[in-house]
C-alpha cells in the first residue's frame, strides 16, 4: 500500500466543545503515552503528552518512504515511530477519552489485509488521528493555515485562533 | 619499510612547548589506533590517578596502517583517547572515535598519531604542516581562534594554513617537494570545551566529531582550541596489488552496485549505499542534499550538505537529539539550525538527549522551574522549538540557570539534586552505566549492555545489533519473513567467532544471556571491536558484514575482509583470530588502567532501572519488537526478548565466572598472570607497585 492510498473507513460525529477541548488536553506525566523511534542506529523513547503529539510523533515515521515494503532496504535510514496499536487506543480511550476514535482505530484493523504489518497500520491510524484532530479543531474554533515555507516539513501548521 | 605506516607519532608538551616524536614501531604489536593510544597513554602518563583536567593527562589521536590508504571504511577513522571527564563517577580513561579526512592528512603529514600532554598557558593551536609542527597563539593576540564555534575555527584555520584570504587553498610549492590544494584536517572544541562542559566533543568538518568523553572538555583543559594537520606526503604500502584485489573484491562482493537488491525478504545488508545518516525522510530534512562521508569510504552516511550550510554532514544521534522532547511542540523536524548550535558549540548530542525527558518530567511534575526545588527559568513550555534550544545550550555553555550543574552531565547533576537514586531506579534518567545514556538494551542485547558495564561507556558497536535486532524485528514488522532461519543465522554467525566458532554464543534467551556461552561472547565482543574496529579502525558502520544479499547463501564477509585489507597494507599475516588475541591483550591493558584509577567490581554494575523494570512507568507501557535468536527446549527460533529486566543475583555470578574467564582475580582486576601472559609486564608491574595486585 502506497503512502497516498491510506483510506479510513471510519466517520466519526462530530464531538462536542466542551468534550473536544477535553481530549486536546495534554496529560499528567504519569499518563503519559512512550512511543519508540525505531532507528538502526538505536532505540528511542519519546513521551507523548496529548493526541496532538501523537501526530508529531508518527510525523518521524518514514517506513512508507517508498510506498511499500521494499522501503526497508533504505536500512539505517529507515525511521520506524511505533507505537503499539493497541496500546495506542486504550491510551485514547483510558486517558484521551475519545472512546469513538479508540474504536476506530480497533476497528480499521479488521479492514487491512494484516493488521500485524506496521506500515499500512501506521499510516491508518495516523490519518484517523489526524482527521479527529481537525474535527476538534473544527468544533472549538482553532483556525489553521499553511506556512508554506517547509515544503518538506511536516509541521507547517501554524496556529491562528 | 612500507607497511602503511608513516613511522612515527608526534608528542608535544603544551606546558614545555617541547615537540618530540616515539617511534611507531615500538607501538606496532597493537596493530593501530586504540591499542597504540592505550599503549602510548600507559607509557607518558605515570600518574593515573590524576584528574581529567589535570595538566599531565594524555590525549591521543591515533591513525594505523589501514588510514589513508583504499582500506574501505577505515581510511578517514581516528581513535580519540585519554581520562575523559565525562564518565561518572570515576572519569575512566576513555575512547572516542572520529571519521572524515583527519586520520588520512595525519598520515599523509607523515605521523601515525599526536600525543598531547602538558598546558598551555593562554590558547594555542596546535599547526602541523608535514614535518613542521608549531604551537600557534590562539587568543586574541594571535589568530583570534579562542571563542569561536567549531566551524568558524576550522574555517579560520583553513585561511591561516593557506595564508591567504580566498576559498581556494594552495599548499606548498612544486609538485614534487610537495604540495595540496586539499584544505587543512581540523579538529577543534568549541565554546563547550573552552568552558569545561563534561560532555563537550571534538569537531571535525561538520558532522565528524568525537563525543563521548567529553574530549572537548580536555582540549579546553590545556588551553587548546584544535589541531590542524596538513600534509603532502603519501602511505606506502606493502603490497598494492593486494590491495587493489581485495577492492575489486569487496566492491564485487559487498554491495553489488550494479544489481542493486531491494527485495530480498526481511535482509537489508550492512553493505548498502548509504549508513547511519538521514538523508531521506529523518529529521534533518534540508532540502537537496550532496551526501558527505569519510575519506575513501562509500558509504558516505554523514547526513549530506544541505542548501542551507547549515549543520553540515550531521545525521544519526546529533540530528535527533531533541526529538524526544520536540514532539511535544509539533515540531518534529528538529531543526537545521537547532543541529547547527549544538555542532558549533561541540556539545556531545548523546547528553542532551538523555537530559531533555528527563529535564521535562522534573518540569511537568512540578520539581523544576521558577520557584521550584530546582529553580530554573528556562523557557520548559517552549521544548522543541528553536528558542528553547538556544535557550537550554546556551545555559550548559555558559553555566548559567541549571546549566551550571547540567555542564557536569545529568548523573553528577542529579546527584547534586538529590534526584539520582530515585530518578535512576525508575529509569526516568535513563543512564545505562557509568554515566552514559541508555542506547541499545542490556536487558535484551546482553553484548552491548554487558560489555559497556565492563568499560568505560556505553559501546556504540552496532555489529550483533544490526543483525539481530534490526533485521529480524524489521521483517515481521513489514511482513516478510527472516532472511534466515533461527538456527541457520545463528551456526552462520557463529562460525565466524573464531577461534571459538560456536553458535550457541548468540542465544539471547533469558537463560543464554547469562550462561557460560555469553560469558564467552562478551568476551569475544570485547576483543573483536578493540582490535578490528577500534584499532585497525574499520568503521562501526562498515563492518560486521555478517550477512550479505549479494553472496552465496547470504554469507557476510567477516572473517574474510578485515585481516584481507589490513595485510594487504601491513604486509603481514595477521589472521582474523589473531586480531582477536590483539584485542584480548589490549581489553586487558585498559582494564589495568581502570584498577590503577581506582576500579572495583561496584563500577560494573548497570545502572538500577535496568533490573527493575520491562518499559518506562507511564500509563502506556511502550512495546517494540525486539526479535533475537534464542535457544530454548533445545531448539533455535526468532524471539521478541523485549520487556524483561534483569536479575541481580545472575547478573552477578556472570560477572563472576567473566572475571574467570578473561583470567582476573576475584576483583576483576587481570592478574599478573594475565597481563604477563600478554606481554603486558609494565601493567602487571605497575598494578603490584600500587599494591593492586
Ligand atoms: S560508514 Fe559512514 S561514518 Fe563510517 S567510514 Fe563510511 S562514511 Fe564514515
Amino acid at each position: 500500500m502506497a503512502a497516498d492510498e491510506v483510506i479510513t473507513r471510519a466517520v466519526l460525529a462530530l464531538p462536542e466543545e466542551r468534550e473536544a477541548r477535553r481530549y486536546l488536553q495534554e496529560c499528567s506525566f504519569d499518563d503519559r503515552l512512550v512511543g519508540v523511534i525505531m532507528k538502526a542506529s538505536g532505540t528511542l523513547p519519546v513521551d507523548i503528552y496529548s493526541i496532538e503529539q501523537v501526530l508529531g510523533f508518527f510525523a518521524y515515521d518514514n517506513s512508507d518512504v517508498q510506498g511499500d515494503p521494499d522501503a526497508v532496504i533504505q536500512g539505517r535510514r529507515l525511521d520506524v515511530a511505533y507505537l503499539a496499536p493497541a496500546r495506542l487506543s486504550r491510551w485514547i480511550r483510558e486517558i484521551v477519552g475519545d472512546a469513538a476514535l479508540a474504536d476506530a482505530i480497533d476497528a480499521e484493523a479488521a479492514w487491512i489485509e494484516d493488521p500485524n504489518i506496521y506500515p499500512p497500520r501506521m499510516r491508518l491510524m495516523r490519518e484517523l488521528v489526524a482527521t479527529r484532530v481537525l474535527q476538534y479543531y473544527d468544533v472549538v474554533g482553532i483556525r489553521f493555515a499553511a506556512d508554506g515555507v517547509q515544503a518538506d516539513d511536516d509541521a507547517k501548521l501554524r496556529k491562528e485562533q | 619499510m612500507a607497511n602503511g605506516y608513516a613511522g612515527k607519532i608526534l608528542v608535544v608538551d603544551l606546558s614545555t612547548g617541547e615537540i618530540s616524536s616515539l617511534n611507531t614501531a615500538d607501538y606496532a604489536e597493537y596493530g593501530g589506533g586504540h591499542g597504540m593510544g592505550s599503549a602510548v597513554f600507559f607509557d607518558l602518563c605515570k600518574d593515573k590517578t590524576i584528574s581529567a583536567y589535570d595538566p599531565a593527562n594524555v590525549v591521543t589521536l591515533m591513525t594505523g596502517p589501514i588510514q589513508g590508504t583504499l582500506a574501505p571504511f577505515g581510511a578517514g577513522r581516528c581513535e580519540v583517547q585519554g581520562i575523559g571527564p565525562q564518565p561518572w563517577p570515576i572519569e575512566w580513561f576513555t575512547r572516542s572515535n572520529f571519521g572524515g579526512r583527519f586520520a588520512g592528512m595525519m598520515k599523509f603529514a607523515g605521523w601515525d598519531g599526536l600525543a598531547i600532554t602538558g598546558k598551555a598557558e593562554n590558547p594555542v593551536w596546535i599547526d602541523v604542516r608535514d614535518d613542521e609542527v608549531t604551537i600557534r597563539d590562539a587568543g586574541e593576540s594571535g589568530d583570534a581562534l579562542w571563542g569561536l564555534g567549531t566551524y568558524d575555527a576550522e574555517q579560520k584555520i583553513y585561511k591561516l594554513v593557506s595564508g591567504s584570504d580566498t576559498d581556494w587553498t594552495m599548499f606548498g610549492g612544486s609538485r614534487d617537494s610537495g604540495r595540496s590544494t586539499l584544505n587543512p584536517a581540523v579538529v577543534s572544541c568549541g565554546q563547550a570545551g573552552e568552558n569545561l562542559v563534561r560532555f563537550a566533543s571534538l569537531i571535525h568538518e561538520g558532522g565528524g566529531g568525537a563525543g563521548q568523553g567529553g574530549f572537548g572538555a580536555v582540549f579546553g583543559s590545556k588551553n587548546l582550541k584544535a589541531v590542524s594537520f596538513m600534509g603532502t606526503g603519501d602511505i606506502e604500502i606493502a603490497d598494492p596489488k593486494a590491495l587493489m584485489d581485495a577492492r575489486a573484491w569487496w566492491h564485487a562482493n559487498y554491495f553489488n552496485w550494479d544489481e542493486y537488491k531491494p527485495s530480498l525478504p526481511g535482509l537489508h545488508s550492512y553493505g548498502e549505499g548509504g549508513g547511519a545518516g538521514n538523508m531521506v525522510g529523518g529529521p534533518l530534512k534540508t532540502g537537496g542534499h550532496r551526501p558527505i562521508g569519510c575519506m575513501g569510504c562509500t558509504k558516505l552516511c554523514h547526513g549530506g550538505r544541505g542548501s542551507s550550510a547549515e549543520a553540515p554532514g550531521s545525521s544519526c544521534f546529533d540530528s535527533w537529539y531533541q526529538a524526544q522532547a520536540g514532539v511535544k511542540w509539533g515540531n518534529p523536524a528538529a531543526s537545521v539550525s537547532n543541529t547547527d548550535l549544538l555542532q558549533q558549540y561541540g556539545i556531545n548530542a548523546w547528553e542532551g538527549s538523555m537530559a531533555l525527558p528527563w529535564l521535562v518530567k522534573l518540569y511537568r511534575t512540578d520539581i523544576l522551574g521558577p520557584g521550584k526545588q530546582i529553580e530554573s527559568n528556562l523557557p520548559f513550555d517552549a521544548v522543541g522549538s528553536d528558542a528553547f534550544n538556544k535557550a537550554f545550550l546556551d545555559c550548559i555553555v555558559n553555566g548559567t540557570d541549571i546549566g551550571a550543574d547540567l555542564k557536569e552531565g545529568c548523573a553528577r547533576a542529579a546527584t547534586k539534586w538529590g534526584r539520582y537514586d530515585i530518578d535512576v531506579t525508575s529509569g526516568d534518567l535513563a543512564i545505562a552505566a557509568h554515566g552514559y545514556a541508555h542506547h541499545y538494551d542490556a536487558r535484551t542485547e546482553s553484548e552491548w549492555g554487558f560489555g559497556t558495564a565492563l568499560g568505560d561507556r556505553d559501546i556504540n558497536e552496532h555489529d550483533i545489533t544490526w543483525v539481530l535486532y534490526w533485521h529480524t524485528s524489521m521483517a515481521p514488522l513489514y511482513g516478510q519473513p527472516q532472511a534466515l532461519p533461527a538456527k541457520e543465522m545463528a551456526e552462520m554467525i557463529g562460525a565466524t567467532l573464531l577461534p571459538y566458532a560456536d553458535p550457541m554464543m548468540v542465544d539471547f534467551s533469558d537463560e543464554g544471556i547469562y550462561s557460560d556461552n555469553m560469558v564467552k561472547f562478551v568476551s569475544w565482543h570485547r576483543a573483536y571491536t578493540r582490535f578490528w574496529k577500534q584499532s585497525a579502525m574499520y568503521c562501526d558502520w562498515g563492518i560486521t558484514d555478517w550477512l550479505n544479499p549479494w553472496t552465496e547463501g547470504y554469507k557476510g564477509l567477516t572473517p574474510e575482509l578485515e585481516p584481507k585489507f589490513y595485510n594487504a597494507v601491513t604486509g603481514n599475516d595477521t589472521s582474523f583470530e589473531k586480531g582477536i588475541e590483539i584485542g584480548t591483550k589490549i581489553w586487558n591493558l585498559d582494564r589495568a588502567i581502570w584498577y590503577l584509577q581506582g576500579r572495583t567490581p561496584a563500577n560494573d554494575q548497570l545502572a538500577e532501572w535496568q533490573f527493575r523494570i520491562g518499559t518506562p512507568a507511564a500509563h502506556s507501557t511502550y512495546e517494540i519488537p525486539y526479535i533475537m535468536t534464542v535457544f530454548e527446549n533445545g531448539e533455535w527460533s526468532y524471539k521478541n526478548v523485549w520487556g524483561r529486566f534483569l536479575d541481580h543475583a545472575k547478573y552477578d555470578d556472570f560477572l563472576a565466572r567473566y572475571y574467570k574467564f578473561e583470567g582476573w582475580n576475584d576483583n576483576g582486576c587481570p592478574t599478573g598472570e594475565t597481563l604477563k601472559k600478554y606481554g603486558l609486564d609494565k601493567a602487571a608491574d605497575e598494578l603490584a607497585d600500587a599494591g593492586i595486585i
